[in-house]
């Protein structure tokens, strides 16, 4: 057990992927990368933006009593459910394409290097694998898995330093490919 | 701990976001039908045997005119309970060319040589519009609905009044919320459930 891990429910393939995501900025972080949330940011915005119009229209519906013969509220009322399916659109969208099973994304002050790190769950494989996608500088890719049987203690907590060791032979695999 | 926000943040997002495409959903559906209230489920047996308490009713409200024997939903508004009755009569009101003409003159607008109406920029006016007043009475009641209307009111009008027409149902889908409404065991055994199951989900 390893100071800081949760105890997963090792039942729960979903809570198994989400506690190594969660562990990737950790990773990096002690390679001397920072993390770049722009593409999250961007998520947030989306969604909280189709949040706002719902609300806007729980408030016009309050204001004008809900009266349809009110023509001003009618148009108001198409003009907000219009846009709040261009932006769900557009989010969905976003996530599908450019988000993209994106979980960390981070860049070196030093070397300037930038780090895309993806990651899926494998759902086929019995067990189920941590497949994971590193990509440095847009360019060199590193693609493996590993069981999360593996990743995991028999007690529910995160084997940190294999999961470390896992993650550092990519990147250093990676590195090598840009150097070359 | 700038992760921790956004983590929060995306999953605090995802409840709202829940909560907020129901909403547009039945908004949505509110515009199509052109009804505030789309779906309705039906409270008393004055309809019987056509409609049970329960029955979940799926309504439309584009129609210009309904017809006799049309099932149509309307809300008074001295009730707070929209009523689902049958059209038993009905009578179209449509303006003759001089009741139109004195209704113009009344507002203060004039024709100009080619006899179009001169319509003041910046000016609401309102139009003398055809209307259907109709008569309604539940199946299953003895008589029509005369006394549920306002004082002195001798019918409902399909402009003002009506909701909407019931061009579907779903059988006693929607008699949980009668449940919910008038039998107040039935409400707490609900809620101790919903308390019950939050405490045996993930965590």
């Amino acid at each position: 057990m390893v100071e800081g891990q949760k105890k997963i429910n090792l039942n729960s393939v979903y809570d198994l992927k989400t506690n190594c995501d969660d562990n990737l900025s950790n990773f990096f972080e002690s390679i001397g990368y920072s993390q770049d949330f722009h593409v999250i940011d961007i998520r947030l915005a989306l969604t909280y933006t189709s949040i706002f119009l719902s609300a806007l229209l729980f408030y016009l519906e309050k204001k004008f009593k809900n009266d349809f013969k009110n023509e001003e509220y009618y148009w108001y009322m198409i003009y907000v459910i219009a846009s709040f399916y261009v932006i769900s659109g557009i989010n969905w969208i976003y996530i599908k394409f450019v988000e993209h099973n994106i979980k960390y994304m981070g860049k070196n002050e030093i070397t300037g290097d930038k780090i895309t790190v993806a990651t899926i769950v494998e759902k086929k494989n019995i067990p189920p694998t941590y497949k994971i996608t590193i990509t440095l500088n847009d360019k060199d890719k590193k693609v493996s898995s590993k069981p999360f049987t593996e990743l995991y203690e028999e007690t529910g907590f995160l084997n940190y330093d294999l999961f470390k060791k896992f993650l550092n032979d990519d990147y250093i695999e990676v590195l090598n490919k840009k150097k070359n | 701990m700038k992760t921790n926000v956004r983590c929060n943040l995306l999953q605090l997002s995802n409840i709202l976001l829940a909560i907020s495409s129901a909403f547009m959903f039945w908004k949505t559906l509110s515009v199509v039908a052109n009804s505030p209230s789309p779906i309705v489920v039906v409270l008393s047996g004055s309809m019987e045997p056509a409609f049970q308490r329960g029955d979940i009713l799926f309504l439309w409200n584009r129609d210009k005119y309904v017809d006799v024997g049309d099932i149509v939903v309307y809300n008074m508004d001295h009730r707070d309970i929209p009523i689902v009755h049958r059209v038993l009569r009905e009578h179209k009101v449509i303006p003759t060319d001089e009741e139109i003409e004195k209704f113009n003159k009344k507002q203060g607008l004039k024709k100009d040589k080619n006899s179009n109406l001169k319509i003041p920029k910046n000016k609401k006016i309102k139009e003398l519009k055809p209307s259907q007043k109709i008569l309604t009475k539940g199946d299953n009641n003895p008589s029509d609905d005369l006394p549920l209307y306002g004082y002195k009111q001798m019918y409902i009008d399909r402009d003002n009044d009506l909701i909407g027409s019931v061009k579907g149902y779903i059988p006693l889908a929607g008699y949980v919320t009668i449940l919910i409404s008038e039998n107040i065991y039935f409400k707490y055994i609900l809620i101790g459930l919903i308390c019950l199951s939050s405490l045996f989900s993930n965590e």
